[in-house]
This record gives structure tokens, sequence and C-alpha cells, in this order.
């Protein structure tokens, strides 16, 4: 009888039931607002990174020939590395974002194509996060053994 | 119409494809959390070889505490976030082999606890952010008068 009733149990299929959908309801808030904030600071990065990195370009270009390599380095590739580096994040966190959009749709219209979509972009987000934090590692590993 | 209602919240199903996508989420939620904890031990000893090299400049002991308190808060904060993750990495892992819901919440709780950590940890980051620019500002202005 046991059995059976552990059978009838495995038999069912997973469901979005009333605390599943609260739990993604709140993971999609939560998301929601650290990508937002994210996008800000990029936003910010960007805006007094490109400033600040003109200025520098500009201060060791007074000082003349003895910072030649910081002239030939330049303010130009630390603004686009700056841009580069901006744009990764962005990216990132446009994948949080749409995750928690897409949930929110998924779950007021109980759209499984939303949900498998939204599933989708937060599977995206935790295989760049985990590719980033690796060679973060590397690099820590490489720092101690310098 | 309340009854389609009710009956819609129940009858929304996991399809194979969100099941694929909870299971590719749990494996790389999984490495994230393990990478995590790595990163706090290889944090750990870099912080070892640190503190005797500042040991053997300054040769005080004690010049190193705003470090040791630094990551003690960093070790609190990134085993919390780690657990968090790779627990619910294990509960969907297990939701979905077993098709068990139960397991499923306890997942999904554990990554909206996840999320709900990281964004108070990102407000902490903006208010600290925000006193740093103010106290910049005021001294900027301080030394201009």
């Amino acid at each position: 009888m046991e059995d059976q009733d552990q059978d009838h149990l495995l038999e069912m299929d997973l469901q979005i039931d009333s605390d599943v959908r609260q739990q993604l309801y709140e993971a999609a808030k939560w998301s929601k607002f650290i990508s937002i904030v994210m996008f800000i600071a990029c936003g910010l990065v960007l805006f007094f990174g490109v400033i600040g990195g003109t200025a520098l370009f500009s201060v060791f270009r007074n000082f003349g020939s003895e910072f030649d390599i910081v002239n030939e380095f330049g303010g130009a590739v630390l603004i686009a590395i700056i841009v580069i580096v901006v744009a990764v994040v962005a990216l990132i966190y446009y994948f949080l974002f749409n995750f928690s959009q897409k949930i929110k749709t998924a779950l007021i219209s109980d759209n499984t194509e939303f949900l498998n979509a939204g599933l989708k972009s937060l599977k995206i987000f935790f295989i760049i996060t985990t590719v980033f934090a690796i060679l973060s590692l590397v690099n820590s590993v490489a720092q101690i053994f310098r | 119409m309340e009854n389609n209602q009710d009956s819609s919240i129940f009858e929304f199903n996991i399809d194979d494809e969100a099941k694929s996508s909870f299971s590719s989420i749990a494996r790389w939620a999984n490495i994230n959390a393990i990478v995590g904890f790595i990163g706090i031990g290889v944090s750990v000893i870099a912080f070892v070889i640190s503190l005797i090299r500042i040991n053997q400049l300054t040769g005080s002991p004690f010049a190193a505490v705003p470090g040791i308190l630094g990551l003690i808060f960093t070790l609190i904060i990134g085993l919390v976030l780690n657990i968090t993750l790779i627990n619910a990495a294990i509960n969907i892992k297990i939701a979905v082999d077993h098709s068990s819901q139960g397991s499923l919440v306890t997942g999904l709780t554990k990554l909206a606890t996840y999320f709900k950590i990281f964004g108070i940890l990102t407000i902490i980051s903006l208010v600290i952010v925000a006193l740093v620019l103010l106290v910049i500002m005021m001294f900027g202005s301080g030394q201009r008068f």
C-alpha cells in the first residue's frame, strides 16, 4: 500500500503551486532590484570612467616625454577597457533582469513559455558568473604564487 | 470564474524544458558555490601570507587588525551566501531527479534567500559608496574654503 502511494507520488509531476509561485516571485523581485542597481552602477562607472580617463590622459600628456609609455597606452585604451568591462557586467545583469521580467510575466499569465525563457536566462546568468568566478579564482591563486 | 482561477494556479505544470533548465541552474549554482568556497580558502591563505609580510615589515602585531576584521566580515558573508546557494542547488536537483515538490519549494526558497542577501548587500554597498562620496565632497569643499 505504501509502495503504491510512493509510486503515485513519484508519478506526480512538478507543479507551480502557490508556494513555488511565492518563492519565484520573491526571487524575481530581488533579482530585478539587483539588476537595476547594477545597471545604474554601470552607467555611473561609464560616465565617471570616461570623464576620469580623459582627464587622466590629459594630465599625463601635460607631464611630457617621461610619461610617453602612459601616453602610448593612453586614456583611449583606458576608456576602451572601462567600456568593455561595463558592457560585460551590464550583459550579465541583463540576463538576471530578463529572468525577473519573464518569471513575473509567467506567474501572472500562467505561461509556460515565459517560465522556460526566464529559467534559461537565470541559467545563462549562473553560467557566466561561474566562468568569471573561476577566472577570478585562477587569478587569485596566480597572485599568491607570484 | 473563481474556480477557473484556482484551478489555473494548481494546473500550471513544469514541463521537460523547464525541468532541464532547473537541472542546469542547479548544476551551475553548485559549481558557483564550490568555486566560492575555494575562493574563501584562497582569500584566507592570501591574507595569512600578507599578514606575515606586514608583520616582517612593521614588527607590530596590531598593524593587521583592520584587515582581520575585514577578512572575518568577508568570510561570514561569503560562507552565508555560498551555503545558501549550494542548498538551493542541492534541493532543486533533488526536486528534478525525484519529482519532489517539497524539495522544489525548499530549493526556490533558498534561491530567493540568496537573491535577498545579495540585494541587502547591494543596498549596504550603495550606502557605503554614498557615504564615501559625501565624505569626499565635504573634504573637497572644506579644502576650498
